[in-house]
């Protein structure tokens, strides 16, 4: 898997003819339809850490090259440099706005996405970075100490735990959302919203975009054949 | 007028926007002819005069400037997406624009951008295009769709059938403001275009508006929304998604 998303920054000067390797385009392609899902979607979805680290190593290469091209050509290098900030800024906003909606995720469900993340299986992939694994712990424990500096050390002594799990509200997955599809799909369930109505299965078909309950959809949001719009 | 200055802030806030308030004493107060009951709150534009008037006559004890911009920071929730940020990919379509300048190709991470050559027509990205032209270094060529015979006859082909039809362009609304703001010397006949894309733009809301509240009322689980665009998808998502998914918990609860 590394290998196929293995990106060397200084590729961006010419096209890649390599098949196994994404260009820097599909990466960045890969990085907005990660930050729309993850706006969209009401759990925390998968991490996508390799696309961060990509991107990051691009940007950063890309940054570095402008530093030294600057201080060659002042008067052409003014125009392509101004160019290349533009983009490295807007590259740089979808980043930071996919990371920033992963830590409020983090930060509204914290107890039920470390569970998740200790429960996961072996070959699975992770939910969390490492560093946002080092966050959600933090959290858990400052919003424990805090819980009992201001309230729980002055119950009586039987009531001093708070279950985290149950007192957190959980995500809710039978939000609707919206969704552009990707890849056709077929025999989607549609459950009923009242009694009277019976549950049927739709088709979903390539490029046509839909309605319905998070619930039934998000094995394919993260497997890529939906997308959230 | 003075204002203690207390008020003199309250005032400034709220000169035309809705201020909300809660009511205290009197069985009805008259505001520019509308009676309130007691102890509600309401929201309703008030001229910040008669809230001032009504504050020091005891009638409404709290009044808060509920403009816009204080609406949307408080209840904005983290599923929501900013028009802007609808822009923002729309911004990535290409256009045609005809530089004045000569550059020689430059490799940006998402793709290559051709050489530059004075006169000579090149496909470059909306955000770029418009840089340049506010820089005073291209011309912006309208895309094909944006022609007044053409946008005539999708509007009226809009006005004649119920669902929605396939339109110019999936970010027809963005592209029409972002390139009307700033290159409409560059754009033959901008105004009657700028009315006719509204035109379409508010039928299609309409529409819109009339099959959400169906989906609603009908109670449906599913919809299929193709040819609908993102713009109009985020102007009612906030409302849309927040109903179902309060109805959603009520339903499930009664059960």
């Amino acid at each position: 898997m590394s290998d196929a998303l293995s990106d060397d920054g200084s590729d961006f000067n010419q096209d890649d003819t390599q098949e196994d390797v994404m260009t820097p385009a599909e990466l960045i392609a890969k990085l907005e339809e990660a930050w729309l899902n993850e706006k969209f979607s009401p759990e925390l979805l998968e991490n996508k850490s390799e696309v961060v680290e990509c991107v990051m190593e691009q940007l950063t290469h890309m940054f570095c090259h402008q530093q030294e091209s600057n201080l060659q050509r002042v008067k052409k290098g003014d125009a392509k440099a101004s160019i290349h900030r533009m983009e490295i800024d807007r590259i740089r906003y979808v980043l930071s706005s996919y990371l920033r909606s992963r830590l409020q995720k983090i930060e509204k469900y914290f107890p039920h996405v470390l569970e998740r993340e200790k429960s996961r299986g072996e070959g699975e992939p992770s939910l969390l970075s490492p560093e946002e694994f080092a966050f959600a712990k933090e959290y858990y424990a400052n919003t424990e100490s805090y819980l009992k500096a201001v309230a729980l050390k002055r119950m009586p002594s039987n009531l001093q735990t708070v279950d985290m799990i149950k007192a957190v509200p959980e995500p809710c997955l039978d939000s609707f959302v919206f969704l552009r599809v990707k890849e056709r799909q077929e025999n989607i369930l549609v459950e009923p919203e009242t009694e009277d109505q019976r549950e049927y299965v739709v088709d979903l078909d390539e490029g046509s975009q839909h309605l319905m309950r998070y619930r039934t959809i998000a094995p394919l949001v993260s497997s890529g054949a939906v997308q959230l719009i | 007028m003075q204002f203690p200055p207390r008020f003199e802030k309250l005032y400034r806030k709220t000169k035309n926007k809705n201020v909300t308030c809660r009511k205290t004493a009197h069985n009805n107060v008259h505001f520019c002819d509308t009676a309130l009951p007691v102890d509600d709150v309401v929201g309703f534009s008030l001229p910040s005069l008669s809230v001032y008037a009504a504050f020091s006559a005891g009638t409404i004890c709290s009044a808060v400037p509920v403009g816009r911009k204080f609406l949307n920071t408080h209840t904005k929730k983290q599923t929501d997406m900013d028009p802007s940020e609808v822009e923002f990919l729309a911004e990535k379509e290409m256009v045609k624009i005809i530089p004045n300048f000569s550059l020689d190709k430059v490799f940006l991470i998402g793709g290559d951008l051709g050489p530059f050559n004075p006169g000579l027509p090149i496909d470059v990205p909306v955000w770029l295009a418009l840089n340049l032209k506010q820089r005073q270094k291209c011309r912006i060529i309208p895309p094909e769709w944006m022609d007044v015979e053409k946008l005539e006859e999708m509007r009226d082909l809009e006005r004649k059938e119920d669902m929605f039809t396939p339109v110019p362009s999936p970010y027809y609304m963005e592209l029409t403001k972002l390139l009307l703001n700033h290159a409409s010397d560059n754009i033959p006949k901008a105004d009657e275009i700028r009315t006719l894309v509204k035109d379409i733009w508010d039928t299609r809301i309409a529409k819109l508006r009339l099959s959400a509240d169906s989906f609603i009322s009908q109670q449906e689980a599913y919809a299929k929304l193709d040819n609908l665009t993102l713009m109009e998808i985020n102007t009612i998502r906030a409302f849309l998604l927040d109903t179902l998914n309060c109805m959603y918990k009520l339903r499930s609860n009664v059960q």
